[in-house]
């Protein structure tokens, strides 16, 4: 039986387009991109059914020390489902004993990374924030998501950290890591799609690759957002999750100060990953 | 006279009703309403004890739920409570705080009220449920979904509340599958409470710190006692952005219908675990025949919530 | 085992599913898919007649006696069927 496979990102920096992919490998052609296959990894709904409780009756830091044991209750299930998609950083979150996943689980890790100054305005039109927001956030070694308290998320609370400590996490983890950068999925399909598919452990016919990039170009799941809506766009850019999707463009979207803070923020790991000038 | 049958009339008229059970309870329960039916011996015994740490025979549901085949369950919160599903007519509970605490009856109407509801061949749905036009409402969904804002938004619009979250069905009534009314109260998050202009002050929080609160239904009138045929059930699912070529409330076929509401059985698993999940299929059968089942796509947008529920209204009356 | 089914072949339901039934037509789940699948009347009327291993040219007879249609037609949908529920894991063969 084969374990817990993770696709493992920062926000906005590819996840999807990943899991549109893979569900278009999957079903043999264009994927429905309000049923992709690739479930979220802190989905309140499988905690709930795993642990025969309602989760949003515990404390957020109950949660996060639940988390790790559930997979480890109902690992196979959990794989048996494919990939999971997760934000979350490689770190032990308040309340917790132990990073959110079971180690002695995780088969593969896929982290896909991109250059934080092109995260950054996509994160704020994500949650529609300033641009110096999300530079902030993304700075933040706490940051989390779904640890809102005055509503119910459908996720369950999860660290993700500041870009640095989040990419870091993960390649210091000791995890079989597939790093890839988005980068690279943008100029090199070829070449890192059938890697994310094999680490994965999919079984991609290589004649079928050309199709399956072209079903799933980023310009198409853009116009298939806009023509039939994507359901888990953002409430704050409702049917405006498929952004630009390229590299490169904070050079048009960043003021030089906004730009260098990034720099100095994260320089350290962005050069590390060939993020330079 | 003496003292004697005075005292008992006593502890009977403490007596409280949760779908359609004659309940008797060590452990205060204010969510419940009073007993006013027949003076049968109680159908269901809630009291304090001791719990063992293992229960005879028992399987690891997950970490927190310890089952029997003989159909008993260990429920552990820790921090909170143990709870001991015992028989159909027995459940202790061990809390390792006040007992009077909200917490304590959390899991004891959320967990232990779906398997008790088992135990007893009901059928839990993960559903709220009003009363509209002398018939049976449910919402039902996911976490999240909206349900009990919902049902509460429509209580504010004079229809009675059956039941919130867990919602309990005598598939095998005789005039068809019938919604047993459990108490007047939900819970409902500080979002859903501002959006209905509801003042969280003095409402007791769910947990210690959490900004999810017990709301009662304080006029009797908020609250439907009687079992009602159960006529139309809502899929409530959230969508963030608006689907093109989706409507708001969409009929659904049969088997969509079937599929829906079999992945909103209340603690389905254990269900399956104990042998019950073959006559629970047969009984969807029983309820899609009966009732109209619709798909509900709900914006996330709290502030259209009050045009979202006379739509529904009226759509739930027709 | 071939693909597909013949009329010599013995079928019956399987051991593990999960049926109900809605206005006389039958709604079935896989549990080892995870699939629901709804029958109509025809369909249903060939899986009441599935409670015992029966052979697919007795269960062809059966309804060619019953709906009157095309010989040849009903023989392709009921096979049609049978390989569409046992890919499903819902009936067994042999």
């Amino acid at each position: 039986m084969s374990g817990l496979r993770l696709i493992a990102s920062y926000p906005r920096s590819g996840n999807t387009w990943v899991r549109a992919f893979l569900t278009a490998l999957v079903r043999g052609g264009p994927p429905d991109i309000n049923a992709l296959d690739v479930r979220v990894g802190a989905e309140r709904q499988f905690f709930d059914d795993t642990l025969e409780i309602e989760t949003s009756d515990l404390l957020h830091d109950e949660q996060r020390r639940l988390r790790p044991g559930a997979f480890r209750s109902a690992w196979q299930v959990a794989a048996e489902g494919g990939p999971l998609k997760t934000h979350d950083a490689w770190l032990t979150a308040p309340g917790a004993a132990e990073p959110p996943f079971p180690r002695e689980h995780i088969e593969a890790v896929v982290l896909i990374v991109r250059d934080p100054r092109d995260v950054a305005p996509s994160l704020a039109t994500y949650f529609g924030v300033t641009t110096d927001s999300a530079i902030e956030l993304m700075a933040n070694p706490e940051w989390s998501l779904g640890g809102g308290s005055r509503g119910l998320m459908h996720l369950l609370p999860q660290l993700v950290s500041s870009w640095s400590r989040h990419t870091a996490s993960w390649l210091a983890s000791g995890l079989p890591v597939l790093l890839v950068r988005y980068e690279d999925m943008i100029a090199k399909p070829l070449d890192a799609f059938p890697r994310i598919a094999e680490a994965l452990k999919y079984d991609l016919p290589r004649d079928s690759l050309a199709r399956l990039l072209d079903a799933t170009q980023f310009d198409r799941l853009k116009a298939e957002e806009a023509r039939k809506g994507f359901r888990e766009s953002s409430r704050h850019a409702p049917n405006r999750f498929f952004g630009s999707g390229t590299a490169g463009g904070w050079r048009q979207k960043l003021t030089a100060a906004q730009a260098d803070r990034i720099v100095r923020e994260h320089g350290s790991i962005m050069r590390e990953l060939g993020y330079g000038d | 006279m003496s003292a004697e049958p005075h005292r008992a009339a006593a502890i009977a008229n403490s007596d409280l009703f949760l779908c359609g059970l004659r309940v008797r309870s060590t452990l205060p329960l204010p969510e419940l309403a009073p007993w006013t039916g027949d003076d049968r011996e109680p159908d269901l015994v809630i009291r304090t004890g001791a719990i063992p740490a293992r229960l005879d025979g028992a399987h690891d549901m997950s970490p927190l739920l310890q089952i029997t085949p003989q159909m008993q369950a260990r429920l552990s919160i820790d921090g909170v409570a143990t709870y001991w599903l015992r028989s159909s007519e027995e459940i202790i509970i061990d809390p390792q705080i006040a007992a009077d605490r909200p917490d304590v009856r959390i899991f004891l109407f959320g967990t232990i009220l779906g398997l008790l509801s088992h135990r007893r061949g009901l059928f839990p749905l993960h559903a709220s449920c009003v009363r509209i036009g002398g018939n049976a409402v449910a919402i039902a969904g996911i976490s999240g979904a909206g349900k009990s804002t919902l049902a509460t938004a429509l209580t504010r619009r004079g229809h009675a509340l059956l039941s919130d979250d867990v919602c309990v069905i005598d598939p095998a009534a005789a005039d068809g599958p019938a919604v047993l009314p459990a108490f007047p109260r939900v819970k409902l998050w500080q979002d859903s409470l501002e959006a209905m202009g509801i003042g969280s002050h003095g409402l007791a929080a769910n947990r210690p710190g959490q900004h999810k609160y017990h709301f009662y239904l304080a006029e009797a009138a908020n609250f439907e006692p009687s079992a009602l045929p159960l006529k139309k059930i809502y899929l409530l699912s959230p969508s963030n952005a608006p689907l093109a070529g989706r409507n708001e409330i969409e009929k659904l076929a049969p088997t969509s219908a079937i599929s829906g509401l079999h992945q909103q059985i209340y603690r389905k698993r254990t269900a399956a675990e104990w042998g019950l999940e073959p006559g629970l299929f047969k009984s969807l059968g029983t309820i899609v025949g009966a009732a109209e089942i619709y798909h509900l796509t709900r914006s996330p947008d709290l502030a259209d919530l009050a045009m979202m529920v006379q739509r529904f209204e009226a759509h739930a009356a027709s | 085992m071939s693909d597909v089914l013949k009329l010599t072949d013995t079928v019956s339901r399987a051991r593990k599913h999960l049926a109900t039934e809605v206005d006389d037509n039958f709604i079935l789940m896989s549990i080892e898919h995870g699939v629901y699948c709804g029958l109509d009347t025809i369909g249903s009327d060939v899986w009441r007649r599935l409670a015992r291993p029966t052979p697919v040219a007795t269960l062809r007879d059966a309804v060619v006696a019953e709906y009157r249609g095309d010989h040849e037609q009903i023989t392709a949908d009921i096979l049609e069927l049978l390989t569409s529920l046992r890919k499903l894991g819902l009936v067994d063969v042999g």
